[in-house]
Parts: structure tokens; C-alpha cells; sequence
């Protein structure tokens, strides 16, 4: 199984910070990214709705790792994102996936640091220690074997008219140009038969 | 992106943005359905939406309305009606208008108290857009007498 571009980048920025101890794998199932919460400690997320300058509405993800700062953050949130103007009632808390929770936090910057949040985690790391988290210089590995632009655009198109099912993130940004030759080469043979 | 801004741009200019649109599956942005749409509106008149805008529903993206309407079924259960009117109004809500109230509508459209709407918008509105629209169509007929 492969991780999101995301959680990828989740997973060395939690090293790089030392939430994730530096001999840990890359996880390979997902029971091992839900494993990985033995290192850090239960994050608190929550959803939230923000308005733009404009008025647009949009949803935010913040993830901390103490329910008590968790509304403080929330009210920050037009001081850590740029994008946010405004937050709005519309709220929900809910338990996510750990790498995908450490990816929220990171997302938000340095901002989001709070001596009080990281005391409630197991180990005791100091802020310098979980800038470099937020500092660390992340390149995303280019596979050789990816699917090329025009083939991603042809597996859009058929599954935008409905000749295939839709294909979930993690999936999408892992294909290999052979997966999507067959997955395209499926869809011609069904339709030629 | 308007086609007119899009035809101009530079080769390379529309072939990154490409890259950067083909980073996400596709339909990741696809547009609410309108069974979404008219929960939203029902559980928004409904008071369980607190910090929505009507004009907002237009705009959403279909994960956008699962979250909202996460939200709402949480608040159904702390709101001041009871679980079961709630869930009531949102079915007399989200049925299809009447053949009566169609009527009315396209007599509001004729007689110019109503913007015009195309056909298959009228046969699938919802009872409580359509009350909507009839409330609207009969306060624009006042203001005109």
C-alpha cells in the first residue's frame, strides 16, 4: 500500500521534528499508519468552516495534540492561515488518521506552536527541536514509472463519462504509467467487445 | 477559469496548470447534487446550519456538503425540536414540488414576478424551494400593485 503525497511528507517532517522516532519505516498498511500514534499521541482534529476577505466559504483541518488548545487554535485560525478571514460556527471534531493529522498540523506552520499543546504529549520535546519539523526542506520523490500527463488525462475523461469508477487520492497519485495503460486498455477492449 | 483567459495563456502556463489540476483525481471538486443541496437548505431553515448562507449551497462542492450535512445531523440531536420533527420537515422539505405549486410558479414567471426558469429546473425543485419561490414571486406582485 502506498502513502499520499501528503501523509508522505507528514511522515518526514514527524521525523524531522522527532514525533516519529528516526528508525520507524515508512508504513506499508494501515494498520501501521495507525500504529504510528504510539509515537505522538492522540492529535485532536476538528473541521472548521472560514470565510474568505471575499465571503467564500471553505473548510479548514486543524489538528493539535491537546483538546484544551484545540479551540484556542481554532480561533487563531485567521492569524494562521492566510487564506482565512473569518471562522464560522460551522465546526465538527472528529479522530483522523495519524499521518493525516500530522499533516494538518505542519500545514499550519510555526503559528500553531504551543508549549502548553506539546506538554500533553508523551515525550518531551523542546520547540527548537519541532521547528526543524516545520523547517525541514521536503522534495517529493519523482518515480520514473508514473503515469504521464496525457495518460492522467485520459483515465479523467473516462472516468469523468462514467466508463470507470473513480479512482481514491492515494491511488491516483501512486499510478504507474503500466496501471493506467491496462486500466485504459480495459475500457477499449470492454468497448470494442 | 473563463475560456477567453484560458485561450490566451502561454503554452507552458496552461500545461503546468494541467499538471497542477491533474495532481487530483478527478471529481475531487465535482459540484454538491441537488438531493445535497435541498437537505442543506431544509436543515438550514431548520436553524441546524448556523453559520451558512444561502447563497453558499450554490457554490459547494459535493465533500463540502457531506460536511456540512455531518454537522447538521450532529445538531439534530441538541437542537431545541425534537429528533423526529426535524427529520419530518427535512422529507416534507426535499419532496418534489406539487403539480399546484408549479402552477403558481409558472403563473408568477408569466405574469413577470419570477425570473424565468427552464423546464427541467421546474420538475426537479423541491416543495421548500418551491414555497420559496412563490413566496418571493407573490411579494414582488404586491410591490408592483
Amino acid at each position: 500500500m502506498n502513502l499520499t503525497f501528503r501523509q508522505k511528507e507528514a511522515f518526514f517532517r514527524g521525523k524531522a521534528a522527532g514525533f516519529i522516532p528516526e528508525n520507524c519505516p515508512l508504513p506499508e498498511t494501515e494498520e501501521e499508519i495507525d500504529s504510528l500514534f504510539q509515537h505522538f499521541g492522540p492529535m485532536f482534529s476538528r473541521i472548521v468552516g472560514c470565510r474568505t476577505k471575499q465571503g467564500k466559504l471553505f473548510f479548514a483541518t486543524v489538528s493539535v495534540f491537546s483538546e484544551s488548545y484545540l479551540d484556542e487554535a481554532v480561533r487563531r485560525l485567521p492569524e494562521l492561515l492566510n487564506k482565512a478571514n473569518e471562522v464560522t460556527p460551522l465546526q465538527k471534531d472528529f479522530f483522523g488518521s495519524p499521518l493525516d493529522e500530522l499533516a494538518n498540523y505542519f500545514a499550519l506552520g510555526h503559528g500553531i506552536l504551543n508549549e502548553e499543546d506539546l506538554a500533553a504529549r508523551k515525550s518531551k520535546l523542546t520547540l527548537p527541536e519541532i521547528r526543524r519539523g516545520f523547517d525541514a526542506e521536503y522534495e517529493p520523490e519523482e518515480k520514473a514509472d508514473a503515469a504521464s500527463m496525457e495518460q492522467r488525462i485520459a483515465l479523467s475523461n473516462l472516468i469523468i463519462n462514467g466508463s470507470l469508477p473513480m479512482i481514491d487520492r492515494r491511488e491516483w497519485e501512486n499510478l504507474t504509467g503500466k496501471e493506467a495503460d491496462e486500466l485504459i486498455r480495459s475500457i477499449i477492449t470492454k468497448q470494442e467487445g | 477559469m473563463p475560456p477567453e483567459v484560458w485561450s490566451r495563456l502561454p503554452e507552458e502556463e496552461s500545461r503546468s496548470l494541467v499538471e497542477a489540476a491533474l495532481r487530483n483525481p478527478p471529481r475531487t471538486f465535482i459540484s454538491a447534487t441537488l438531493e445535497q443541496k435541498n437537505l442543506l437548505r431544509s436543515d438550514l431553515a431548520q436553524g441546524l446550519l448556523d453559520g451558512l448562507r444561502y447563497e453558499d449551497i450554490g457554490e459547494l462542492t459535493s465533500d463540502e456538503a457531506k460536511i456540512l450535512l455531518s454537522i447538521s445531523e450532529e445538531r439534530r440531536w441538541t437542537a431545541e425540536r425534537k429528533f423526529r420533527q426535524i427529520i419530518r420537515k427535512e422529507d416534507d422539505d426535499t419532496r418534489l414540488a406539487t403539480p399546484e405549486q408549479l402552477k403558481q410558479i409558472r403563473q408568477l414567471i408569466r405574469e413577470r414576478h419570477l425570473r424565468p426558469l427552464s423546464g427541467d429546473t421546474l420538475l426537479k425543485i423541491s416543495n421548500l424551494s418551491a414555497k420559496r419561490l412563490i413566496w418571493r414571486g407573490e411579494m414582488n406582485r404586491r410591490s408592483t400593485e
